[in-house]
């Protein structure tokens, strides 16, 4: 026993002596700092590389935060509505083969859709294309592209959308600097107004004398309508909840 | 030698561990003035050890304080909305290339007595042959 401790011994104390000749506290204090600093250096190029949006800035950074985690959580709330899209899909195609009052529920759910703007639409139409005019203050402005649709409903259009935003009950055409926001998604000139509904109704309601498409050409504003047999309008994008508005029988 | 090689792993760890880390954008900033203070500290110990006047505790004190002044004053720069930072990056960036200057100013002139000396050396040499060389001549 006293064999092995006293090796014990020599070993401690030359572990000791070995430590001191190299002085590896020192060196290990030296490391620790260099060790963080390393990290920090690598870490630091590490993710501004991977980090696309590199903007200026501290708002501009929050900003960026922000943006990656709402995207993140769109794409989470997208997948979900996907899934549960896809369920209610089965639960009509069950329903509408079994019975003939479902189906008719179904023609009505159907008609609703169309109605909100919630489906895809095609049928006969007219296509109106509204661009910048050569003169600076012939620009299109949200008050033409509003009237334009306006003076669309009024003709009888079932369906319209402004570059495919489909236009809704809620729907807003507003000016928001150099360009228009439809449904809260900009877009800009040339406008490509689609209408579905009879073609001729809706092309004389512009071009009726002293009309919007007169009134238009004279501010400078090239304004183009076609007939075409069938016209594509994609459905709403955006979610149709409300959240103060409850029906109310009376 | 086993210093340098110690130091060196610390290093290198770092830099795998620093890889795996992902810094959101929103605090590269502070990363980065933080990064730029570590520098400095290094930078003055390595010219502090070449004139021979290094402290461990005053390069450790340097080393934590002077980032955590700088990230202090980015923080309170972003509270403010006035750029602080840049006082920061200005100083350590300033003193980086004071230091770095003066490591390059001590190195140089280290080659260039090394130089001198092996020149007095050969010098040294060839006098002794010659001497022999005289001192076999007349002997002969």
């Amino acid at each position: 026993m006293s064999k092995d401790e006293s090796q014990n011994v020599v070993k401690g104390q030359k572990f000791k002596e070995f430590i001191k000749k190299y002085s590896v506290i020192a060196y290990v204090a030296i490391g620790i700092p260099l060790f963080i600093l390393s990290m920090l250096l690598a870490a630091q190029v590490n993710s501004m590389s991977n980090n696309e949006a590199v903007l200026e800035g501290k708002r501009e950074a929050q900003l960026a935060d922000d943006l990656v985690n709402l995207q993140q959580e769109y794409n989470e709330l997208k997948k979900k509505y996907e899934d549960s899209s896809k369920v209610v899909n089965e639960y009509k195609n069950n329903a509408a083969s079994n019975n003939e009052l479902i189906s008719s529920m179904k023609k009505e759910i159907e008609d609703l859709n169309n109605l909100a703007g919630t489906s895809n639409l095609s049928g006969e139409g007219i296509i109106v294309t509204l661009s910048d005019g050569q003169k600076t203050d012939s620009l299109v402005h949200d008050s033409d592209v509003l009237t334009v649709v306006n003076e669309l409903k009024a003709a009888g259009a079932e369906a319209i959308c402004v570059n495919n935003q489909r236009i809704i009950s809620t729907s807003a055409i507003r000016c928001v600097g150099p360009v228009i926001q439809v449904n809260y998604q900009k877009v800009a000139a040339p406008f490509e107004i689609k209408a579905i509904g009879n073609a001729q109704y809706l092309e004389s309601a512009l071009t009726i004398k002293n009309g919007v498409a007169d009134v238009l050409k004279e501010l400078g504003v090239g304004i183009n309508i076609t007939r075409q047999d069938k016209v594509d309008i994609p459905k709403y994008e955006g979610s149709l909840t409300f959240k103060y508005g409850v029906s109310s029988e009376e | 030698m086993p210093g340098v090689i110690i130091v060196l792993l610390f290093i290198l760890a770092g830099i795998l561990t620093g890889m795996n880390v992902n810094i959101p954008y929103s605090s590269s900033q502070y990363i980065a003035v933080a990064i730029l203070a570590c520098l400095d500290s290094v930078f003055g110990a390595l010219n502090a050890n070449l004139n021979k006047k290094f402290k461990m505790n005053i390069f450790l004190t340097g080393f934590f304080g002077n980032s955590i002044i700088a990230i202090f004053l980015v923080f309170i720069g972003t509270k403010l909305n006035v750029d602080i930072y840049l006082a920061a990056v200005i100083v350590f960036s300033g003193r980086l290339l004071n230091n770095f200057t003066a490591i390059r100013r001590v190195i140089i002139s280290r080659i260039e007595e090394n130089k001198d000396n092996i020149k007095d050396e050969v010098k040294k040499a060839v006098n002794n042959k010659k001497k022999k060389v005289v001192k076999t001549n007349i002997e002969e």
